[in-house]
């Protein structure tokens, strides 16, 4: 059952989503650690982008902090002013990644860095867990009981200047810890959309010298807020929070975590742990591959400016009338002047039918919205393929097909030129004083991706005649087409010159639910972010007292 | 004779918590296992550790361990000088009324269960909720309910 994210706008299985929510909320559940940090991830092997996965990764974390938090607030087991300090640097250090990531994706080194922090956190994470496995399976080997770490009483901590007592933690320590402790979560909550407990607990433990049971909830009285705060300034700034993939992805999160907690309290198997830490080295390593092979195209494109006019689409269908309003060489007609997005949306095929009058080839044109589109090169930097160059083209139809009753290759080039026939003669303009070996360059990298990516053809279509004087022809939208307006042409050429020219409008809109959801999170997009939070908050809330009743 | 009557020896079982109604349960099993002849044990049971992570988890039960352990002994102090005798200490790590259920089953010598009701207009806890309604199959000996609001000279009265 496929779903469109309305944010992400791409397709995926809701199954699919499901699933991958429970077996992450399973091992959380299972460990007591892993939730955010394997989400993002996952949601980026699936397709969605990087900057998007990791904000909505922020907000499902939401969910399952709650839902363990009111078990540990009933306990009493929340250092109050511990929490607050940690959370006053969480908010103040998200705020800044926030912000930073805005800056990153302008210049188009979001990716990189949010898979390059992965790959290093989830490195880290795996090797750890890893080291603790193989130390704990060698000490029964020995037949010595399991010995902890003993805790240090008196170290460096224990000088910085600000002291404060932390009653509930019986702890007389420096303000600036859990301040700086809360900032570096912080920041990494906004670049990687992680909740940082597996970071936050430790360092409590073994640095600030929290004791243990106040740990766990504190912790999660501190994720949870920046989690909701990362969550709202995603949304509010780059609107890239998908509400549709947290929520689905959160309810597998919430079904599968009880399920894991009740087996890992069950079993505490050493070979259990073994296997989290190699699935977490094998998702750093995949994103480490991705960092350090060459990619397939230096090139790649990011479309700057839509010029949605989704508003006046009302008016403008009215005005789509059939373009055969008079008596004509050229008459031509769409099966549709509208195309619907729906949640279901998996590409569609439109047909394009029209007669001439009198000998002629006929080329049918059909473009999208002009769009501002970033091509960037990636060269290699120390080891890593990154962005490094970029041009922007203006005038960059978002999607271009074209289809013709004779190769275009007999027409001749000033024709095509003028016409803009075929995608090596799209009048894309470079920005002003730019090399003109760079702009080939850069040109070529764009049209390869767009074809890449179905927006574009390589090749014409064909028109077909039906007797001397009809023709049609079938355009095929692939699911991934671009909503906005498009326009059709048709074109007829009789002995090398453009004898007559039709145009006609068309739409690609999205339609129902998902269109909403997308026009409320760029319209109202602190309400957006307000409401994904109240959305993962009442669900966690939700689950949290339904498994304590059963 | 008197070899047999000490096997049947009655253990009076109270939970241990964090609830005010411990003092009641615990007086009245006290001054029973002192009237009997019997035995006090006293289980306490930790929080479920749900963090295995660069040795957390060991250490939040070691820490756990060591604080049941304080509260156990600051009670077994008044325990002993109350029923005459060093009651027995369980420490177990879970759901109170899991591991409860558990122990009891472990242990046929206890006898008794002796828990305090909770004054709470909202009800007597969730252990006597468990146990009187849902669970109450799962006993195989007889359940004592205290009120908690009986004083210390009401429960020597009817001990």
């Amino acid at each position: 059952m496929t779903i469109y994210l309305p944010i992400a706008e791409l397709p995926l299985d809701v199954l699919v989503l499901l699933a991958m929510g429970a077996g992450v909320g399973f091992l959380s559940g299972m460990f007591g650690v892993g939730g955010g940090f394997l989400i993002t991830p996952l949601l980026i092997f699936l397709g969605v982008s990087p900057a998007i996965a990791a904000a909505t990764g922020a907000a499902i974390v939401i969910a399952p902090s709650m839902s363990s938090v009111l078990a540990h607030w009933r306990r009493r087991n929340v250092d109050l002013k511990m929490g607050a300090l940690l959370t006053a640097g969480g908010l103040v250090g998200s705020a800044a990644s926030v912000a930073l990531v805005g800056v990153l994706r302008r210049l188009g080194l979001l990716d990189v860095t949010v898979s390059l922090s992965y790959v290093i956190l989830l490195g880290i994470v795996g090797v750890l867990m890893l080291a603790e496995v193989i130390t704990a399976f060698r000490r029964r080997l020995n037949a010595a009981g399991a010995v902890p770490p003993a805790r240090r009483t008196h170290f460096w901590v224990h000088g910085l200047p600000g002291k404060m007592r932390f009653p509930r933690s019986r702890l007389y320590v420096s303000a600036l810890l859990p301040l700086a402790v809360g900032l570096f979560v912080g920041i990494m909550s906004g670049v990687m959309g992680v909740g940082g407990g597996f970071f936050l607990v430790p360092v409590m433990i073994y640095l600030i010298g929290m004791p243990t049971s106040v740990v766990v909830g504190t912790s999660l009285l501190q994720v949870i807020v920046v989690a909701a705060n990362v969550t709202l300034l995603q949304a509010w700034e780059h609107q890239t929070v998908d509400i549709v993939l947290a929520v689905t992805v959160m309810i597998g999160g919430l079904v599968g975590a009880p399920y894991g907690t009740q087996i890992g309290a069950r079993l505490r198997s050493d070979q259990l742990r073994g296997l989290m830490a190699l699935l977490i080295l094998a998702v750093a390593i995949q994103l480490g591959v991705g960092l350090v092979a060459p990619p397939d195209d230096l090139y790649s494109i990011d479309i700057m400016r839509w010029r949605r006019r989704l508003a006046a689409l009302a008016l403008l269908i009215g005005a789509a009338v059939p373009a055969a309003a008079r008596a004509q060489s050229l008459v031509f007609d769409l099966s549709t002047h509208l195309v619907e997005i729906t949640a279901g949306f998996s590409g569609t095929e439109m047909l394009l039918y029209g007669a001439t009058e009198g000998e002629g080839d006929v080329v049918v044109v059909l473009r999208g919205p002009d769009t501002d589109t970033t091509v960037r090169r990636k060269s290699r930097v120390a080891g890593i393929w990154i962005n490094t160059d970029e041009l922007t083209f203006t005038g960059v139809p978002a999607f271009y097909r074209i289809a013709a009753s004779r190769p275009l290759a007999a027409i001749s080039p000033a024709v095509r030129a003028r016409h803009q026939l075929g995608t090596e003669y799209l009048r894309l303009t470079p920005p002003a004083g730019a090399d003109a070996t760079t702009v080939a360059e850069f040109r070529a990298g764009l049209l390869r991706n767009k074809v890449r990516k179905s927006l574009y053809a390589a090749k014409e279509e064909e028109v077909s005649f039906l007797g001397p004087r009809l023709f049609r022809t079938r355009v095929a939208l692939p699911p991934n087409v671009p909503p906005g307006s498009y326009t059709a042409e048709v074109l007829l050429i009789r002995n090398g010159q453009v004898t007559a020219a039709q145009t006609t409008p068309m739409f690609v809109s999205k339609i129902g639910v998902g269109a909403d959801v997308f026009e409320f999170a760029h319209e109202r997009a602190p309400f957006y972010g307000i409401l994904t939070i109240s959305f993962a908050v009442l669900a966690g809330w939700g689950a949290g007292v339904i498994f304590r009743r059963a | 004779m008197a070899a047999k009557a000490k096997q049947t020896k009655r253990i009076f079982l109270v939970v241990v918590d964090q609830s005010p109604e411990l003092k009641v349960a615990l007086r009245y099993a006290c001054r029973r296992a002192k009237a009997t002849g019997g035995r006090v044990a006293m289980l306490y049971v930790t929080e479920p550790v749900d963090t295995e992570w660069l040795a957390v988890g060991n250490l939040m039960r070691e820490e756990q361990r060591a604080e049941a352990e304080a509260r156990l002994q600051e009670l077994a102090a008044g325990a002993q000088s109350l029923s005459g005798e060093m009651p027995v200490l369980h420490v177990r790590e879970g759901v109170v009324r899991d591991q409860l259920l558990k122990l009891l089953d472990e242990e046929p010598s206890i006898s008794v269960l002796v828990l305090g009701a909770g004054t709470d207009p909202k009800g007597p806890g969730p252990l006597i909720t468990a146990l009187t309604g849902k669970y109450a199959g799962n006993l195989h000996i007889p359940l004592v309910i205290v009120p908690g609001n009986m004083s210390d000279e009401e429960i020597d009265a009817v001990t």
